[in-house]
């Protein structure tokens, strides 16, 4: 990796680029000052002047924009030297040229420091800590953990695959009919006259296999179960199956069920066959389509033969929550948000009364159930609102709903209800003091579980242990070696890199022989285990993300992309040989998502550079726009027709920074594959990257480019940002105007150690109250 | 949450079923669909009455010469299995001769349970009785449940359910002798044996519901709690969450008044679920299902005692053997026959007493009572234990909810029994030209039925 940083840096003209980014930051802070005091001193400055005569028409006066005109406010990261420059050459849109020279200067000060630059939205729209109600995605995971806190936790094993077990006779499963026990990788078997056995001779056996099942996604799953055989499958719940094909009946050996799963969470998972004294053969494929995957039979490295619990996946559906900044937030009330969490508590009161032993550890008809019952209810309340309820609450939320002759379900329903719907659960900052452990603690686990506190946690904060940056980071760590954790961070990387809305995997028909759905859900598969391995081994340096040459693969993925591979291997790093890769920067999968059907698509992969890498801001570009078809130009290279399209000034503004990008990726075709020459030509793969400060850097190839960003400060620093909006989810302006800047060095003085950086994220934020929360009335 | 004072058992059974009817509560809370004017005759057109049919299960055939009248027609007297019905006769048709000619795989028992109802084959499966070749779940929807499809099709005659299954000492066993009803291939439904479960699903909502409302009442003290806690840019948006919860909680209370409400039946407590206490629930269960009629919940019902084989030991009657065993016992022992009567005079009394409660129990909005609307069907796998024959299966229709002209006794010459279950969708205005099996049905319904 050294070596791939020192060779992007022969294109790197700027030295001491340590502090340019933050003394542009600091440059920019003073004009701020400067400004602040102008617009509150000289009220008719030539800028003002000019932008309200010649501006405000299509921008509006305080560039909030005007409908039918210009309907985006004018904000941006554009530095005020390029802002001047872009306004002298496009400004006025009707009559450009016509506001040059001084004017543009004066205008675009003007602008820059009333409302454009992150400054001046800083100060107009000070952003602050909101109260946030739990999102729907919080929810589910709150009140799944919430439950499986009473149950105890299974330990994670190990091993891999099932518990096999072999019965010689019918149906009955009995310990001493057992003739064989083993642990077999996946479910799949097929036995005819060749029984699995000596020991077995009867005509009637059975098997069993048992274990646990990892979800990696949050989301449906089909489960499949094709058998000859009478078959019951159960997953998450022990007792009632998912698949119930125990009797046998018509020529249909497949059987599917769907189930939804949480990610990051082990589930109870059994299957048993019987044959049957006239069935010839006896045969079982477990198989599974999770969401975003295609079938395929289970994978061994999720089963485990121990472990697995029982969890409350909740069935209730929530209205979509705002996602306009590009994280969930809980930031509105709706009704139809009030009537699903009114459903989802019935839900949850529904499972609790229907488990109450395992739950509560309270048998309903026991002499001693009420008691029993109302101290449950008060480690349910303590554990909903995160902190221990004081006699008053433990009266109010509990106690009088058994008083006299109520019907104990009654009771538990009403009590169960009550704290499920109340504002305490539902807004997680709604507490008292801002500043006390036990909000503390809460902060803590949303951003790293978007969870709530643990009982280990919650006796943190009871013993004190959360009042220093020391004792959080201790239980920081703990809490990050926790699945929650993981799944929380992979979550953000889907957000980031725009998984889910990769639009480009479907390809063109017989252009890309066996780049089909399985193909593409083992470069999902590949991209996750990526993102993890670089994310949790020793450094957790983010510059692999960019430099990396290795990626995980498989043997189909190895045959597909020309890497030697045995075709059954499971997955593995490899590397490309002298394919110039940059980590996740070209991994096929995201070569292929940010293609077209049939051609690399430079503009996706620049915009998404540009964007999500280096935290840019773009315009949407204008409807009309449609890319030219490559037919219209068969001799054209995909770089040639791009350019030729995109040459007119007024797309040049966003393409002078896309192309560019976009470009130093062509070697890699629609499907992510390594190309050097398009139509017999050699590939152009050179580009280029105008950074916020003017200074231009160069690139001759992707490689170059992840050099580039590994080490980009804006790029760093676009990273801290989304890191810290889909952990925290507040905005980052909200802890300060330098936080970010702050973070961003912590990130670089800790070798850009994600993991650091993500404890360093949650203790802060956990740290600072939020702002808003002390009480203005009584 | 179930009737909630009473002690319950916590077993697997129970468990399966309180998923159920958790499930199946949650959006009545919240949807709040109008029943006000279910039933009430919709549209143009001629309006119909309202029609409902409950089929009454009982295993293991008959005893032929205590069971069947020798008299054809109006003037016929009932042996001794029918006396418990004396009362009813002028308003009974028995129907001697319909045969379930439905062939292929599975025994007896299983050909005779599941395609009872749906008159047509049993898929080849893994079900082994005796000797025969094992099957499956049937090929079939099964009439019940195609007369309550029909029903639901239209708003006039669309309730709640839709079908309520009811059972009397079902197994927990699910396999082709347990089940009857299906709601179409491959798709069995499980009849609801424990009383206390059928009330829940009957009437937890409304019990939910309260509960509910005084969650809501009781939340806005927490919310101004909270409220006072956080600064006044964030307590804008829990005002807003409070006047959602206030909202649903005025809704709740509106609907509420005007909602047709139910009055359920008052259960004895604590009654457990097991042989001894058959009588007890078998009680329970007609309550729950004439209650359930009554507030239109559903227009189509079973009620399904034991099932194929079943083995009732009806120690009340002083009989200890179980009732499947029985039935084996050849025609020449005498005493055995003499239980066999025993046992479906006992049946037929728990019909007479459905019959009477229907019969009782006005039909709300008229001067007319539930029985003048509603068509009972008692009938059985098997025509007699012993010879497992599948010949004059016992049909003994009991109300007015077809036009059939009952007070008869009538003999067919061995048609098949899809021909009767075609008679009565026909009787519900549902004119299907064929059910199950079509090769049974070329000669259409019955004839002589109304």
């Amino acid at each position: 990796m050294p070596a791939r940083l020192r060779r992007f840096r022969r294109f790197d003209r700027t030295a001491p680029l340590g502090l340019r980014v933050l003394g542009a930051a600091l440059v920019a802070s003073g004009l701020l000052a400067t400004a602040a005091g102008r617009a509150h001193g000289v009220e008719d400055t030539s800028g003002k002047r000019i932008y309200h005569d010649r501006c405000a028409s299509c921008h509006g006066e305080q560039g909030q924009g005007v409908r039918d005109k210009y309907a985006e406010p004018l904000v941006g990261d554009r530095s005020l030297a390029s802002l001047a420059r872009y306004i002298e050459k496009r400004m006025p849109d009707e009559k450009p040229g016509t506001c040059v020279g001084e004017d543009a200067k004066q205008v675009a000060q003007f602008i820059f420091n009333a409302f454009y630059s992150s400054e001046a939205q800083l100060r107009t729209n000070a952003p602050r800590v909101e109260l946030a109600r739990l999102t729907a995605s919080q929810y589910r995971i709150c009140v799944a953990d919430l439950i499986a806190s009473f149950h105890g936790d299974s330990e994670p094993s190990e091993v891999r695959g099932l518990h096999a077990e072999y019965f010689n006779d019918g149906r009955g499963f009995s310990t001493e009919k057992r003739v064989l026990e083993r642990t077999e990788p996946t479910l799949q078997v097929s036995f005819t006259a060749q029984k699995p056995s000596d020991k077995i001779d009867k005509d009637e056996y059975a098997i069993r296999w048992s274990g646990s099942l990892a979800a990696a996604e949050t989301g449906d799953y089909d489960i499949i179960l094709d058998t000859a055989n009478g078959a019951r499958v159960w997953v998450n719940d022990r007792k009632r199956p998912l698949i119930d094909a125990w009797v046998r009946s018509g020529e249909d050996s497949r059987h599917v069920a769907t189930i939804a799963l949480l990610a990051g969470r082990t589930y109870h998972l059994r299957v048993e066959i019987a044959k049957e004294k006239k069935e010839s053969v006896v045969s079982a494929v477990l198989k599974w389509k999770p969401p975003h995957g295609a079938e395929e039979i289970v994978p061994t490295r999720l089963l485990s033969p121990g472990g697995g619990a029982q969890w409350l996946v909740l069935k209730t559906p929530f209205p979509p929550d705002d996602t306009s900044l590009g994280y969930e937030r809980g930031n509105s009330v709706s009704k139809s948000w009030d009537e699903a969490t009114t459903q989802a508590a019935f839900e949850v009161a529904g499972y609790v009364h229907d488990h109450l032993e395992q739950v509560a550890g309270v048998r309903a008809d026991a002499g001693d159930a009420r008691p029993r019952l109302v101290a449950f209810l008060h480690r349910f309340a303590e554990r909903a609102f995160r902190r221990p309820l004081d006699d008053e609450q433990n009266r109010y939320f509990v106690d009088r709903h058994f008083a006299g002759d109520a019907s104990t379900e009654t009771a538990l329903l009403k009590s169960l209800i009550l704290v499920l719907k109340s504002p305490r659960f539902l807004f997680p900052g709604a507490d008292a003091d801002g500043r006390d452990p036990y909000a503390v603690a809460s902060r803590l686990s949303f951003a790293l579980w978007d969870s709530l506190p643990d009982p280990k946690l919650l006796e943190a904060a009871k013993g004190g242990r959360l009042a220093n940056r020391a004792g959080m980071a201790a239980e920081v760590e703990r809490m990050l070696k926790d699945p929650r954790a993981h799944t929380k961070l992979r979550q953000f990387y889907h957000r980031w890199l725009k998984l889910d809305n990769l639009r480009g995997l479907a390809k063109e028909a017989g252009r890309f022989a066996g780049f089909d759905d399985v193909l593409v859900a083992d470069l999902r598969t590949s991209l996750d285990l990526f993102l993890d391995e670089v994310t949790w081994d020793a450094t957790s340096d983010y510059r692999r993300l960019m430099v990396s040459e290795t990626i995980p693969l498989n043997g189909r993925l190895a045959k597909f992309y020309g890497v030697e591979l045995p075709e059954d291997a499971p997955f593995q790093m490899v590397a490309l040989g002298k394919q110039p890769r940059a980590g996740l920067l070209t991994h096929p999968l995201m070569m292929a998502g940010f293609s077209y059907s049939a051609t690399s698509s430079p503009i996706h992969r620049g915009v998404f550079i540009s964007r999500s890498m280096l935290g840019r801001r773009l315009r949407s570009p204008p409807d009309s726009i449609t890319p030219e078809s490559p037919a219209l130009h068969p001799d054209m290279t995909t770089r040639e027709r791009i350019g030729r399209q995109t040459k007119p000034a007024m797309c040049m503004t966003c393409h002078d920074m896309i192309n560019p990008l976009g470009f130093t990726m062509e070697n890699f075709d629609a499907v992510g594959r390594f190309r050097q020459d398009e139509l017999g030509k050699p590939l152009d793969t050179s580009g280029s990257y105008r950074r916020m400060d003017g200074e231009l850097v160069e690139f001759h190839d992707a490689r170059d480019l992840g050099a580039f960003l590994a080490t980009s400060e804006e790029a760093q620093g676009a990273f801290v940002e989304r890191l810290f909006k889909d952990v925290v989810k507040q905005p980052i302006l909200a802890y300060g105007p330098t936080e970010k800047e702050r973070l961003r060095r912590y990130f670089v003085d800790h070798a850009c150690s994600i993991r650091a950086l993500l404890v360093e994220l949650a203790v802060s934020s956990a740290m600072i109250p939020p702002t808003a929360s002390k009480a203005t009335s009584p | 949450m179930i009737n909630a004072s009473r002690p319950r058992r916590h077993s697997r059974r129970q468990f399966l079923r309180d998923l159920g009817a958790r499930a199946a509560l949650l959006p009545f809370i919240l949807n709040l669909p109008s029943l006000a004017f279910a039933g009430e005759p919709g549209g143009a057109g001629k309006p119909r009455r309202k029609q409902r049919l409950v089929v009454m299960f009982s295993p293991n055939g008959v005893v032929p010469g205590t069971f069947w009248p020798d008299a054809v027609g109006k003037e016929f007297t009932f042996k001794e299995s029918l006396r418990p019905l004396e009362e009813f006769r002028a308003r009974t048709l028995m129907l001697h001769g319909v045969c379930n000619k439905i062939k292929g795989d599975g025994d007896g028992h299983m050909r005779g349970m599941g395609c009872l109802l749906t008159g047509i084959e049993l898929f080849p499966g893994n079900i082994q009785g005796g000797s025969d070749t094992p099957a499956g779940w049937s090929r079939g929807i099964s009439i019940d449940q195609e007369i309550a499809k029909f029903l639901q099709a239209e708003p006039a005659t669309r309730t709640r359910f839709g079908s309520l299954e009811f059972g009397v000492q079902v197994s927990e066993r699910a396999d082709t002798w347990t089940r009857m009803s299906y709601a179409g291939p491959n798709q069995p439904l499980a009849p609801i044996s424990n009383p206390y479960q059928m009330f829940a699903k009957l009437y937890g909502e409304q019990k939910d519901r309260a509960a509910l409302i005084s969650v809501l009442d009781d939340l806005q003290g927490d919310f101004k709690k909270v409220g006072g806690q956080v600064s006044a840019e964030d307590r804008a948006l829990l005002d807003q969450h409070a006047t959602f919860v206030r909202a649903a909680e005025k809704e709740l209370k509106d609907s509420g008044s005007t909602r047709q409400t139910a009055q359920p039946p008052t259960l004895e407590a604590g009654v457990r679920e097991d042989n001894e206490h058959m009588p007890k629930t078998s009680r329970m269960q007609i309550e729950l299902l004439v209650a359930s009629m009554q507030a239109d919940f559903a227009r189509v019902a079973t009620l399904q005692y034991t099932q194929s084989v079943g083995q009732a030991k009806m120690t009340w009657l002083g009989i200890n053997e179980a009732h499947h065993t029985l039935s084996h016992e050849p025609d020449a022992k005498q005493d055995v026959q003499d239980q066999l009567t025993k046992i479906n005079t006992w049946f037929c009394g728990e019909l007479a007493y459905l019959v009477k409660r229907l019969a009782e129990t006005p039909e709300p909005g008229t001067k007319q009572s539930l029985l003048d609307n509603t068509q009972v069907v008692w009938t059985n796998e098997l025509g007699k234990g012993n010879s497992h024959t599948r010949d004059d299966i016992p049909f003994v229709l009991v109300g007015n909810g077809l036009d059939f002209k009952m007070g008869r006794s009538l003999k067919y010459e061995k048609v098949p029994h899809n021909r009767l279950l075609m008679s009565l969708a026909h009787g519900f205005g549902h004119h299907l030209g064929s059910f199950g099996n079509a090769d049974h049905c070329k000669d259409g319904v019955l004839p002589d039925l109304v």
